[in-house]
């Protein structure tokens, strides 16, 4: 483990029972990286971080997180993490300063440390002069901004972030990606899981999961890599439903998915993708009004990762 | 068929306004929805989604305005009105101890089918579902992507015309999320119609069309293509649909500050 090797996980596994919740998987994350993970219901993500967080042993293998042995002493990494999750967890009924008294007494802190730290999070969240306010009554955009705070209010060297902006304004949105940005390159290694394609775009790689295997592993534009010029947007105009799914059963097609009047087609590689869509719909007699080749997006990606897996 | 006037728009919502206290929600919305499309209504949380879905459904009364849903008046509520919507709120219940049958079974009697219609409706439904092999599992043991299905197959069962959905996408994995979509798409290809508030950008390009909310307004309504299209004939390449809204939810808030 170098230097800069914030989580260092080798051959992990954990069984419930005969299942294989997480199945052998290796990945390292390096200090001040956005790591992002990613994977079905199911595929072995929150096994995966309660493992990283020291909440749940694992069966076999070996993991670090920030030089502790999470199998030997867990309970030693917990107060080096901060975690925020997609719920906020701040008390509605508290007003800004209180949530973050509160927290900050959760997580030991003196009270000169503190009163400094709470100035902090105050400002970051954009709420200097606001601190007497009921968390209640804040905009979304600001209570995500202060959960951040409260799960920084100790200086964690390893931040959680689970689905963090989901929901929240677009503005609002770029802005926390800002703030992470910073974070993470003063030296703050940030660990991003998520449902949604578009939060994890923001990550500097990414890791698929699937049935608690990697199924991939790379930055968002290495993983697109493998799908450029084998995503095809065939517009349809009537019935695409119907048509997508007589796509799906034809050889060649890894998947068909609907997109208002148009199809978006996955081709199997080695295959020309404009002939091999043209082909396709003369065998269903289908005449549609334009083929052309598109640009794949990581939903694309993970749904060609995943049914590569699964066969 | 329970219709008033012949109408050649499922949904037709005129200028509906409403307040929460001092609060506006809903800013003079407007609407209208042919036959067999899906209409997404994207904004982020506390744009308003949750509040049009429930006066379009007729759950709670507009301070003005109108909709009228296959020609029928929602305020004159009435039996007529249930034939005509199925509405799936947020947090749909389903009977967690019931299985997945007797579920769909018991919210089908509910919503007024023929008892001799419901084997057929459930073969269907829960076929597009793809629960049929999961018929006997209790609802509560479901996963969240199984759950939002079998809630969307119970709301369908009385086959109502227009369908309002809300963000029944939420908390749901990529490949759950794309499976529902498909059901979606095969109701709307046998002439139903959908509206699906979203607060996720990337679902826009799903729907036949879009109408951004912001602040309880509608700030644009088209189809995705052509809001993608004539943004980037603007310049930015390979803009997202959030580029999209955010240029105009700004655009809006600018007009806002100059009133």
């Amino acid at each position: 483990m170098t230097e800069s090797t914030v989580i260092e996980v080798e051959h992990l596994s954990r069984l419930f029972g005969k299942f294989r919740a997480v199945d052998d998987i290796s990945f390292s994350v390096t200090r001040g990286e956005i790591f992002g993970f990613l994977g079905a219901n199911g595929a072995g993500k929150t096994t995966t971080i309660r493992i990283l967080c020291g909440l749940l042993s694992p069966t076999s293998g070996k993991g670090r997180v920030l030089d502790i042995d999470i199998g030997k002493a867990p309970e030693r990494v917990k107060p080096l993490l901060g975690y925020m999750s997609q719920k906020f967890s701040l008390y509605p009924d508290l007003t800004v300063s209180e949530n973050l008294e509160l927290y900050g007494g959760l997580y030991g802190l003196s009270s000169s440390r503190l009163a400094q730290r709470r100035a902090f999070a105050v400002e970051m969240a954009g709420l200097v002069g606001q601190e007497a306010v009921l968390c209640a009554t804040l905009p979304l955009g600001f209570k995500q901004r202060l959960a951040l705070g409260a799960a920084l209010l100790h200086e964690p060297k390893l931040l959680f972030l689970d689905e963090p902006t989901a929901g929240v304004a677009p503005r609002a949105r770029r802005e926390f990606w800002t703030l992470i940005r910073s974070l993470a390159s003063s030296g703050t290694t940030v660990f991003v899981t998520s449902h949604y394609m578009d939060e994890v775009e923001n990550c500097d790689r990414i890791v698929l999961m699937s049935r608690g295997r990697i199924a991939a592993l790379g930055t968002p534009t290495e993983l697109k890599q493998g799908l450029v010029g084998r995503i095809v947007r065939i517009e349809c105009g009537q019935e695409p439903a119907r048509l997508a799914r007589r796509l799906r059963a034809h050889e060649g097609v890894v998947d068909a998915q609907p997109f208002g009047s148009a199809i978006h087609l996955i081709v199997a590689p080695g295959l020309d993708p404009i002939n091999h869509a043209r082909k396709a719909l003369a065998a269903l007699e289908e005449q549609p009004r334009s083929v052309e080749v598109c640009q794949p997006t990581l939903e694309d990606v993970f749904i060609s990762v995943v049914s590569g897996v699964a066969r | 068929m329970t219709s008033g006037r012949e109408s050649a728009f499922v949904l037709e919502a005129s200028q509906l306004s409403k307040s929460y206290g001092e609060r506006p929600a809903l800013r003079e919305l407007s609407l209208r929805l042919v036959r067999g499309r899906i209409l997404g209504l994207i904004g982020p949380d506390g744009a308003g989604k949750t509040t049009a879905l429930r006066l379009l459904a007729g759950l709670m009364r507009p301070d003005a305005g109108q909709i009228l849903v296959s020609g029928v008046d929602v305020a004159r509520r009435g039996a007529a009105l249930r034939g005509l919507i199925g509405y799936m709120a947020q947090a749909y219940s389903l009977y967690g101890d019931l299985s997945v049958e007797e579920n769909f079974r018991f919210f089908a009697a509910m919503l007024g089918v023929a008892s001799r219609e419901i084997p057929a409706m459930e073969e269907r439904l829960l076929g597009l579902a793809m629960l049929l092999e999961h018929k006997k599992k209790p609802a509560g043991t479901l996963s969240g992507g199984m759950y939002k299905k079998l809630a969307l197959a119970c709301v369908l069962s009385h086959k109502p015309p227009l369908v309002l959905l809300d963000e029944p996408t939420n908390g749901v994995d990529p490949i759950s999320r794309r499976e529902l979509w498909a059901f979606l798409r095969e109701l709307v290809d046998d002439g139903t119609s959908v509206v699906i508030a979203t607060p996720y950008m990337d679902e826009a390009e799903r729907c036949d069309e879009v109408a951004l909310l912001v602040d309880g307004r509608i700030v644009a309504h088209d189809n995705p293509t052509r809001l993608m299209a004539e943004h980037q004939a603007g310049g930015e390449k390979g803009a997202t649909f959030e580029d999209v809204f955010l240029a105009l939810s700004e655009a809006s808030s600018e007009k806002d500050e100059k009133s």
